[in-house]
């Protein structure tokens, strides 16, 4: 009976590879060579697993408009978050120039975003936009 | 102002068209990884709001492989966030209450799809979302690779032992 390693020159047989050995597997996720001889061993029962894949992964009746109708409500809920996010920041600069006026930050403009970079000028009139390529230009 | 900033229409337009165009796609893909199908339809959700909030200044060449990435990582994100909970008992559960069938075939049917349910609960989250990436929604390696941010002979071995489990079980049926 003729007899050899199951691996030879770092890789697994192709009959080791294939009878599912884990460390032949685990040597595969690192090697494209093996991977390869894994996916050409693969049986051509594609649109088998392809219909029963479908069948189990199937979303629920009203997927679509459901998905719609919250998304919607995410994004105006988080518009309006953003809105009170700069009311309140506005309000705590008020309150610190009033506390103490020399150390306040400057309270940026109406208009203006609280988060852009510190060398952002300030004296962009309001919906005025950046040039094209300026990273803060707004999107159409 | 709400609907000022939401810019006439604009936005829920495009994300109309996200969900009709991507929305079934980003679904399985969610499905696969956290195995219940409310939580798999707020993973969406989620993916749609980042995206939605990355979108200025974002460069997309490629939508569907951005959108299926966004998701992707959103749904392992909520995994790694519901780790304690059993997942993939929903999914079964609600396909129990819906009753064997009124036929034997649709009791067959139905016997399939839990039981592929559970081959796919049972597998490593991973695995689960590369066999949907390739096998329903025919993305190819390299796309697959960019979205789960695995190498790719991880991807093609994945997807080897994924349908080997599923293949077995389909022997399983026939006996």
């Amino acid at each position: 009976m003729r007899w050899s390693l199951p691996w030879a020159g770092g890789h697994p047989r192709r009959a080791v590879l294939l009878s599912g050995d884990e460390a032949a597997l685990q040597h595969a996720e690192q090697c494209e060579r093996c991977a390869d001889l894994l996916l050409a061993a693969d049986e051509d029962d594609a649109p088998t697993l392809r219909d029963l894949l479908a069948t189990a992964l199937a979303p629920t009746a009203g997927f679509a408009e459901r998905t719609g109708a919250r998304t919607r409500e995410r994004i105006e809920a988080q518009d309006v978050w953003d809105l009170v996010g700069d009311t309140l920041g506005g309000i705590a600069d008020a309150v610190r120039v009033l506390a103490d006026p020399g150390a306040a930050p400057p309270v940026a403009p109406p208009g203006v975003p609280r988060d852009l970079p510190p060398d952002t000028p300030l004296d962009r009139p309001p919906g005025a936009d950046p040039a094209p390529g300026d990273p803060t230009r707004t999107e159409d | 102002m709400v609907e000022e900033l939401v810019a006439a229409g604009a936005d829920e337009a495009l994300v109309e068209a996200w969900i009709r165009e991507h929305g079934l796609a980003m679904h399985r893909v969610a499905l696969s990884i956290v195995r219940d199908r409310a939580l798999a339809e707020d993973v969406v959700q989620d993916a749609l709001l980042r995206a939605w909030r990355a979108r200025p200044g974002t460069d997309v060449q490629n939508e569907r492989g951005w959108l299926l990435q966004i998701v992707h990582n959103a749904a392992v994100s909520q995994l790694r966030r519901e780790r304690t909970t059993s997942i993939g008992d929903d999914a079964i559960a609600e396909l129990d209450t819906g009753g064997g069938g009124d036929t034997a075939e649709e009791a067959l049917a139905q016997q399939g799809m839990r039981d592929m349910l559970e081959v796919l609960a049972a597998m490593d989250p991973a695995t689960a979302a590369i066999l949907v990436l390739r096998e329903l929604e025919d993305l190819p390696y390299e796309e697959i690779v960019e979205v789960t941010g695995l190498p790719l002979p991880t991807v093609k071995t994945r997807l080897h032992r994924g349908r080997k489990e599923l293949r077995d079980r389909m022997r399983g049926w026939d006996r």
